[in-house]
């Protein structure tokens, strides 16, 4: 379960978040959408614990909070294979390939993560989110740089892995969340 | 383009070598300045000599095993300071005080200390740990912040935050620190043979081709101890960007 109770936070005296409320249930899918500066990339950094509330409380079990953060943030002199199995010691190499097969051209999988394009890269980082196998995925833009068939099958990849998880999304697009069968909170 | 640098350079040499040659002989005095010439020749007799490459062996091995004493101890600590700040706070008197005191002041310290077998491997060590402790730390302490969240997100524990995270920090700093290491360790390792008057070392031979003017043999020495320098610093340098390549393919 996600709980977010009475949660306010500035920066430099701006509030970007003030008194917000989300509570999420095991399996619920929500998309957070809204205008740039809203403070939906904010509820990611606070729920992954990047960020301290300035008031209220965070309810959620970080250890069981995967996440595609808005940058790729990949280890770029590793391979595609390297990055997925990175966040799961006891992962097989099986796995991690059956994951990246859905989502990367097969003879891209072992080649350095810095010789990939923006969408490729993007792939991986959502390969390595689903290989992590947690109870929650936070997806911040999760189809940025990808071109709208890529958009599809990638979030049928996504909706396959997690079936009854509970699904962060952050987007401003409606059609992304509706490719997830998120519900949508206008923030 | 890169065979027009090269033959630059080798220009660049053989106008050095005639330089040398000229003022040789507008000195005139063989013993005190010796001709590239005379060097030469000291070069190919020292080449035939057998017990020129157990005098090579001696000082080389023993510099070769502070340097990796000294990478190995600045590795560690290095990566204990980039982790723990105390740790780096409490390091702080002993690195000022090894990189700021000149190395001659501590060979003749260390003389007190340590046997003047191990003098050389000693000096090696105080003089190569610094260097690749600051660069070790420099390294992590430069690490994108964002992926050091990312393997808190993912829980990475330490073995992986180094291969993962901090190795691709670090690699650029380590190889440069290496590179000057290497040549300061066979600089500092020779003056500690030289001032120790080491048995059968590369510094005895210098000192006693100084004491009889024999200045074509102290050139000679000296250039087979640069170039065990270079040739050490290449192969470890290669050696060690292969093992970068090969934990990156893992």
């Amino acid at each position: 379960m996600i709980k977010f109770n009475n949660v306010s936070k500035s920066f430099e005296g701006k509030q970007v978040l003030e008194r917000f409320n989300l509570t999420l249930l095991e399996g619920d899918r929500v998309c957070l959408m809204g205008p740039s500066g809203c403070g939906k990339t904010t509820v990611g950094n606070l729920l992954l614990g990047i960020l301290s509330p300035d008031e209220g409380e965070i309810f959620a079990n970080r250890d069981d909070i995967a996440a595609v953060f808005q940058e790729d943030r990949l280890c770029e002199d590793f391979s595609a294979l390297s990055n997925c199995r990175m966040v799961r010691p006891d992962m097989s190499a099986p796995y991690a390939l059956s994951v990246l097969s859905k989502l990367l051209p097969a003879e891209d999988i072992h080649k350095p993560v810095r010789t990939f394009s923006g969408g490729m890269k993007r792939r991986v980082a959502i390969a390595r989110a689903l290989c992590a196998d947690r109870k929650i995925l936070l997806l911040d833009e999760p189809f940025s740089g990808l071109d709208g068939d890529t958009k599809e099958s990638v979030a049928a990849t996504i909706c396959e892995h997690c079936h009854g998880k509970t699904l962060l999304m952050i987007s401003h697009d409606r059609r992304e969340a509706e490719l997830l069968g998120a519900e949508i909170i206008e923030m | 383009m890169k065979n027009k640098r090269l033959l630059g350079k080798v220009a660049a040499v053989a106008v050095a070598l005639l330089l040398w040659q000229a003022a040789a002989i507008w000195v005139d005095m063989r013993y005190l300045f010796a001709a590239p010439s005379d060097v030469l020749k000291t070069l190919l007799s020292l080449f035939g000599d057998a017990g020129t490459w157990g005098v090579l062996w001696r000082s080389c091995h023993k510099i070769i095993l502070g340097f990796l004493i000294g990478l190995l101890l600045g590795a560690a600590l290095g990566i204990l300071a980039g982790r723990f700040s105390a740790v780096e706070i409490f390091l702080w008197p002993y690195m000022v005080t090894v990189k700021s005191v000149p190395v001659a002041s501590f060979i003749v310290i260390a003389l007190i200390w340590v046997k003047t077998a191990v003098l050389s491997t000693f000096i090696s060590v105080l003089i190569v740990l610094p260097i690749i402790y600051n660069n070790i730390l420099g390294g992590i302490r430069g690490a994108d912040r964002k992926m050091t969240e990312m393997a808190d997100v993912f829980s990475l524990p330490l073995g992986r935050r180094l291969l993962y995270i901090w190795m691709p920090a670090v690699k650029p700093f380590l190889l440069s620190a290496v590179h000057s290491a290497a040549g300061l360790a066979f600089k500092s390792g020779v003056a500690a043979e030289v001032i120790g008057l080491q048995n059968g070392t590369v510094g005895e031979m210098i000192h006693y081709a100084r004491l009889h003017f024999e200045s074509a043999e102290l050139f000679a020495w000296t250039i087979l101890i640069v170039v065990m320098s270079a040739l050490f610093e290449r192969v470890f340098s290669a050696t060690l960007r292969g093992s970068f390549a090969g934990l990156e393919r893992l």
